[in-house]
């Protein structure tokens, strides 16, 4: 009997130590599971920063780039280079007043 | 029993052995916490900064200087983006040998080059105003001890379109001249801060900026018309050229609501290169420097006899060319015996002018001069501003009184000239001259509008109409600014000529200004212009080198803007009465 109810307190020592342990691994695990999924999160973190950061130097060029040609067009559209185009390509010249013939 | 005791004895070893490890572990276990806990919590604060430091940088840029566009909302003035590139020379292990590998890439020679890189300084400019291209080339090079610095640069893609009006700015980006100095605290953007986070690689993975919504520049909308300033400054060069000139200008004005749709200079400067010009050229000289306008003056002289009373048809005396007043003596160009008032300014007679101006007295005059603004600025929104020279008549003397009557002894800058005849052009009213319409925030929403700004009537409607009849007959085939009316247009005008003063106070025999003002078409008119020709050396007379000039302008510009000549609208109006229309 005394030795069936050291036996009975032995398993259930070993039970509860068994649910600790679990209890303990769970813990363990969920917080190394935590601890992986916080580095991974950094580490998306900072590799999401540098694509934005790509991005963002990226917009700029290219918006450089659109300030440039609208620069060249403004340039190319001044009347000073539209009448040189226009008289030395194409042979054109401002109208005299007799050749104009407006219609009522 | 004695293997008993033995495990029992080897279970106690092995607990001793358990206990002090687990001593050992738990006084490691406690300088660490001690450590962490001075490190994270007493230290927090210092090593926080300095670890800022090592990855955490903040970056000032100024703001976008604002665009200057003109009425039509074309580009005048751009700022564009530059690098600037910085050399810290003592991280420069090798100058000389560094400057030869890099000159080509910049445009900077070599030797200039080992000179800033070997200068004793703590940091050194390279070059202020490189292109991306050559920043990018050079960051290739991977040599360490530059810096590259963004910022922003003037455009003026008209070259020297307008240049004295929009002036330029430095290379800190703030106004020097023109409407870029004028307008520099519209024009400038404000400072705003970046932080950025750098890896240990020196990349960046973060960046942020410090809420600033207005740190860009203001825009500027003129009222200047791109197209009709070409048209100006072409019709200006050509007068210059032809007539082997020192200078001139011209100015287009909209007389009933003052806005300026051109002023023109020539020589004139590219402001994107503005330090390969002569100073003088910078300037806006319509503005800034008076001279006297000579007979351009008479039509002012006949605003005070008019609202004096007399009649356009009194006769005047001109003495045959030659009329002694105040100890000295005055000559017409061509003599006349009898005119009428009206023949006085048709043909221009200084005699005649002086003789009315005695009629009406000098109070009367003074103050109908003061009225259109002589004397006084204008209120344009331009720096350095003239306010020319009008003397009280208190301190008139006889021949002063005879002389500012034909625009001698009186000086007066292109924008009062203009302004004032604009004032007869809208039926007695003057309008204050203005050349900004608006000022907008980047994104289009208005911050400020410059709108048409009475400054008062200063003749009567009637004089006005008087004075427009007196101006159209100038420009008849008879009158002296008949080179000035374009094909099937009309226009009221006034040549002026007049001799310049030189450095002893006397006035110079061949050195002359020559002018004329008018506007056109004499009923709804559209724009005043003015011509100013500076030492002509072919011919003198306003009538003969500002007033084809003023032709040409008016003609071009008219044809741009779509206003029907006149011949043809009257033939419209007459087949629409008659119900021809569309025959």
């Amino acid at each position: 009997m005394g030795s069936g109810n050291q036996k009975n307190g032995k398993s259930s020592i070993s039970g509860l130590n068994s649910r600790v342990i679990g209890i303990c691994l769970a813990l363990l695990f969920i917080f190394i599971f935590e601890f992986f999924l916080r580095t991974w999160c950094g580490v998306q973190c900072i590799r999401i920063g540098y694509e934005i950061t790509e991005a963002m130097e990226q917009r700029e060029r290219l918006r450089e780039q659109k300030e440039n040609l609208e620069i060249e067009i403004t340039r190319l559209t001044s009347p000073k280079i539209l009448n040189q185009i226009a008289g030395e390509q194409y042979g054109l010249a401002t109208p005299k007043p007799e050749q104009i013939v407006v219609i009522p | 029993m004695n293997w008993t005791e033995t495990g029992k004895n080897r279970i106690k070893g092995r607990n001793r052995r358990i206990l002090v490890i687990g001593c050992i572990f738990t006084v490691l276990y406690i300088v660490v916490g001690f450590k962490a806990f001075y490190v994270q919590i007493v230290q927090e604060a210092s090593l926080s900064e300095k670890a800022a430091r090592e990855y955490k940088k903040a970056i000032n840029c100024k703001g976008r200087r604002g665009t200057i566009y003109d009425v039509n909302m074309k580009e005048l003035v751009v700022s564009a983006r530059i690098i600037s590139i910085g050399a810290h020379p003592k991280r420069i292990d090798h100058p000389a040998r560094i400057a030869g590998e890099l000159a080509e890439y910049l445009n900077i020679s070599q030797r200039s080059l080992r000179r800033r890189l070997s200068r004793d300084a703590d940091f050194v400019w390279v070059e202020r105003d490189a292109s991306p291209l050559q920043a990018d080339a050079l960051r290739a090079s991977d040599i360490r001890g530059f810096e590259f610095i963004p910022g922003f640069c003037r455009v003026y893609p008209n070259q020297t379109l307008a240049a004295q009006v929009l002036g330029f700015s430095g290379v800190d980006g703030s106004g020097l001249e023109g409407l870029e100095y004028y307008y520099d605290d519209y024009l400038r953007g404000n400072q705003r801060q970046w932080t950025i986070v750098k890896d240990a690689l020196g990349r960046i993975f973060h960046q942020e900026a410090k809420s600033q919504p207005d740190y860009e520049g203001k825009d500027l909308v003129l009222t200047i018309d791109s197209t009709i300033q070409f048209i100006a400054e072409m019709a200006l060069e050509t007068a210059v050229k032809e007539n082997r000139a020192k200078s001139g200008m011209a100015v287009v004005m909209v007389p009933h609501t003052g806005a300026i749709q051109a002023i023109a200079h020539y020589p004139t400067f590219d402001p994107n290169s503005f330090g390969s010009y002569p100073k003088n050229t910078w300037r806006n000289r319509a503005i800034t420097d008076p001279f006297e306008p000579g007979s351009a003056m008479k039509i002012f002289m006949a605003a005070a006899a008019l609202e004096s009373g007399l009649s356009p048809q009194i006769v005047i005396d001109c003495e045959n060319g030659s009329y002694c007043t105040g100890g000295r003596v005055i000559h017409d160009t061509h003599p006349y015996e009898l005119l009428t008032f009206k023949e006085v300014v048709k043909f221009s007679s200084n005699i005649g002018a002086a003789k009315i101006a005695e009629k009406i007295g000098p109070k009367r005059l003074y103050d109908t001069l003061r009225g259109f603004g002589f004397g006084e600025k204008t209120g344009i929104d331009c720096p350095g501003e003239t306010s020319g020279l009008l003397r009280h008549y208190q301190g008139w003397r006889t021949i002063d009184h005879a002389t500012i009557s034909f625009g001698q002894g009186i000086s007066a800058s292109a924008i009062q000239l203009i302004s004032a005849v604009s004032a007869v052009a809208n039926q007695g009213i003057m309008m204050k001259p203005r050349i900004v319409k608006a000022i907008k925030e980047e994104n289009g929403s208005v911050v400020k509008t410059h709108g048409p700004e009475s400054r008062g009537r200063v003749i009567s409607v009637n004089t006005a109409n008087i004075l427009k009849e007196l101006m159209f007959s100038a420009t008849s085939e008879e009158g002296t600014g008949s080179l000035a009316v374009p094909h099937d247009y009309t226009v009221c005008g006034k040549t002026g000529t007049a001799q310049k003063i030189n450095s002893r106070g006397t006035y110079e025999d061949c050195e002359y200004t020559a002018v004329f003002v008018g506007f056109s078409p004499k009923e709804n008119t559209e724009m005043a212009v003015l011509v100013v020709i500076d030492e002509p050396k072919k011919h003198h007379y306003g009538g003969l080198v500002a007033a084809p000039a003023f032709r040409k302008i008016v003609q071009e510009s008219f044809d741009y803007l779509d206003i029907a000549p006149q011949r043809n609208r009257r033939q419209y109006e007459v087949a629409v009465k008659s119900g021809k229309k569309g025959a």
